[in-house]
């Protein structure tokens, strides 16, 4: 990354003395203002008078300085309707999480008479860090289907957990009602009460995706320094403990991916094994930054049912692997 | 007991000399110069309304069921109704003023203190009376959207837009309208904008403000200028409707009615992996509407979803205001007329520092009270004029259209 020129600094300096502070995260002077904008706005719904004001939001910039991720200086990031609390330990929500989550919930929206013959929808959400992803899917989803919605969040870490807690209660105005379970999916071989006697309609998954040969060169500083390897780094693992353990417990997944690498172990396992050819079809999402995001697949209903999951992905994503 | 007083000095009025009354003449026929008479034609479509009101009253008696178009009519008309009769009453008066003075020149000189006590009065009711009967604005109970860009002049334009900004944030205030300003680019040097969008959240605040659309010219020693010369800059002042409550959720339904093909969305940041790798705070995004061009960037809000929304009420704002005017494009071209009407490449307005001197230039009006105007505190005096003026020519195109 080029370094930042002098001149630059000067120019900041001479705006704000706070805003050089802000250059080695933000790289340009209008991202800095916005920022310290931000800063400003967030302190001062709390600060008694200006003296502490001005005192917390030097302290920020200084924090900010050392590549602490803005998120947790300010305790939150807006996720879709919600605003979701962030603490260390757990892992900040993506705009490119927002962004398929969002786009899920539009084509639930427009494939929702093939879900509501079915009295009870049942959606998982593994690794689920903030609980972003569930609590977003509830908030939304429960506004526009008729049957019953009944989500769980699923994660291993106990700080996501109080994490997730806290969230249904504060992320948006009124509490969101999901199950929050504490599981270590990858250890334990009994998934039974997940599952609770019931197939699971969509499963959601951020697991950690980046490899840990990739770690050093291609994770920028602040995410480097301050956010948990756990939900970081990992490769193949988790799109195996879901071909292995999940498939066939479940009618749909969506799981986000780092690179293209991943979505090919999981179209190639599905494409190599003959039994799961026949019944299910994958298919890739890309971000608007034009990166391979997410891979997710479905079962095409046996017979000629009302319930139909497939009616939901006709318009999420491009198909790799149609089902034979 | 009661004491029924009687004033001894009443009878005495009446005994003003011929000579007294004679010289009163002078300062009558100035004031009847003053006086705005309506158009017979005008006059004929109040009556026309009134009938109308009438009749839809009788419906009412009746017991006919109204809808609400009929509601909308009713209430149209009875305001209408109303200003007419005051107009009328007052007329009334008038005409019978100047019987007396005619007929008893002994009256004359009380008739005449009436009278000018009266003209104004008249006058009043019949601009009321003229607001009242021409067509009602498209969208005349909306919000607003000011949208403030600076023109010719550098730096100092950009200062001045930034004026303007406070004057209407300033007019806005003092009006008790609720206000939040949705965008600000500030100039890199720190002083100015390179734009900005202030939002007006009172219903009927597009009415107020529509006229301020135009180039407004400043006229100054700007603080960037060494030698003390004046210099000349302009801004530009964009006025829309404000359609919707710009929420999120109306912000998805109303992209949804766009074709994939019309609109792209971009987000503005295209480096590395993405994902887990990075976490970035740039929520920046680029909205652009092919078929009339518009391209709106939006980076206020951290949240990009938000930050979507608010670009999507603009663009809903810019269609909105693009096909009003061309509609009235169209009904100007069918009445093959030029009328020096307000184009938003004409300049309005001239703010002129040194002599403290605020002009409209279309309705001529000239106000040596700068720094009150520019803080928004009698902004309204302006406004005032320029609607009246505006009233006045709207008028003047009814009565083209319908020659009696």
């Amino acid at each position: 990354m080029p370094r930042i020129s002098t001149k630059t600094i000067h120019e900041a300096y001479k705006i704000n003395p706070f805003l050089p502070l802000l250059l080695p995260e933000c790289r340009t002077i209008s991202q800095a203002k916005l920022e310290l904008k931000w800063i400003n706005q967030e302190f001062a719904k709390t600060a008694p008078d200006h003296y502490t004001l001005q005192k917390n939001i030097k302290k920020a910039c200084i924090q900010r300085f050392h590549h602490i991720p803005l998120q947790y200086i300010l305790k939150s990031q807006p996720f879709g309707s919600l605003n979701i609390k962030c603490q260390p330990c757990v892992l900040i929500p993506r705009w490119e999480t927002e962004e398929w989550v969002m786009d899920l919930i539009q084509s639930i929206k427009n494939g929702k008479q093939s879900l509501e013959s079915k009295n009870q929808i049942s959606i998982v959400d593994l690794c689920t860090g903030s609980g972003c992803i569930a609590l977003l899917l509830k908030r939304e989803l429960s506004k526009i289907l008729n049957s019953n919605l009944n989500v769980k969040a699923v994660d291993c870490s106990d700080s996501a957990i109080d994490l997730v807690n806290r969230n249904k209660l504060e992320s948006s105005e009124d509490p969101i009602d999901i199950e929050v379970l504490k599981f270590d999916i990858l250890q334990s071989n009994n998934i039974d009460s997940i599952l609770s006697n019931q197939k699971i309609d969509i499963l959601t998954c951020n697991p950690p995706y980046i490899p840990k040969s990739d770690f050093q060169r291609d994770v920028t500083k602040s995410v480097k320094l301050f956010e948990p390897k756990l939900a970081l780094i990992g490769d193949k693992e988790f799109y195996s403990n879901l071909l292995e353990k999940w498939i066939p417990h479940i009618n749909s997944f969506v799981y986000e991916v780092g690179n293209i690498d991943q979505v090919k172990f999981v179209k190639d396992y599905i494409s190599n094994d003959n039994t799961l050819n026949k019944i299910w079809t994958v298919g890739s999402k890309y971000d608007s930054n034009k990166q391979c995001r997410v891979v997710y697949g479905y079962v095409n209903s046996p017979n000629s049912s009302s319930y139909d999951i497939s009616k939901i992905f006709s318009n999420f994503g491009t198909v790799i692997h149609p089902s034979k | 007991m009661m004491v029924f007083r009687v004033n001894p000095f009443i009878p005495r009025l009446f005994q003003v000399s011929r000579l007294t009354a004679r010289r009163f003449q002078s300062t009558l026929d100035a004031s009847l110069v003053q006086l705005k008479e309506l158009h017979p034609s005008l006059l004929q479509k109040a009556e026309s309304y009134c009938d109308e009101l009438d009749k839809l009253k009788k419906d009412m008696f009746d017991g006919n069921a109204f809808d609400v178009e009929q509601q909308k009519k009713y209430a149209r008309f009875s305001t209408i109704a109303d200003a007419f009769h005051e107009y009328k009453s007052q007329l009334d008066d008038y005409k019978g003023l100047n019987e007396m003075i005619k007929s008893d020149p002994a009256l004359k000189d009380e008739a005449s203190q009436e009278l000018e006590q009266l003209i104004p009065l008249l006058n009043r009711s019949s601009s009321v009376l003229l607001d009242k009967l021409l067509p009602p604005h498209e969208f005349a109970d909306k919000p607003c959207i000011i949208e403030l860009r600076p023109g010719v002049g550098g730096i100092e334009a950009m200062i001045f837009a930034q004026d303007l900004l406070n004057m209407y944030i300033g007019y806005a205030t003092s009006k008790k309208w609720k206000h939040e300003i949705i965008s600000r680019n500030e100039n890199e040097s720190g002083s100015g904008i390179v734009d900005a969008i202030l939002s007006i959240n009172e219903p009927g605040a597009y009415d107020r403000m529509r006229l301020e659309v135009g180039v407004h010219r400043v006229q100054r020693v700007p603080a960037t200028e060494t030698k003390g010369r004046t210099h000349t800059s302009t801004a530009a002042v964009v006025v829309l409707p404000q359609l919707g409550n710009g929420s999120e959720r109306e912000a998805e339904a109303y992209e949804r009615t766009f074709k994939p093909d019309e609109i792209r969305i971009d987000v503005m940041r295209a480096r590395g992996k993405g994902g887990q790798h990075v976490n970035t705070t740039d929520s920046a995004v680029r909205l652009t509407h092919f078929p009339s061009g518009i391209v709106i960037s939006m980076q206020d809000e951290r949240s990009q979803h938000k930050n979507k929304a608010k670009a999507f009420a603009i663009l809903k704002s810019k269609l909105a205001e693009i096909e009003r005017l061309e509609k009235e494009e169209k009904e100007r071209s069918a009445r093959k007329e030029q009328v020096s009407t307000t184009d938003r490449s004409d300049k309005i307005r001239t703010y002129n520092y040194p002599q403290n001197r605020i002009t409209d230039h279309r309705c001529g009006l000239t106000l040596y009270a700068l720094n009150e105007v520019i803080t928004g505190e009698r902004l309204d005096e302006v406004m005032d004029v320029v609607k009246a003026h505006d009233t006045d020519e709207r008028s003047q195109r009814l009565l083209n259209e319908q020659p009696n």
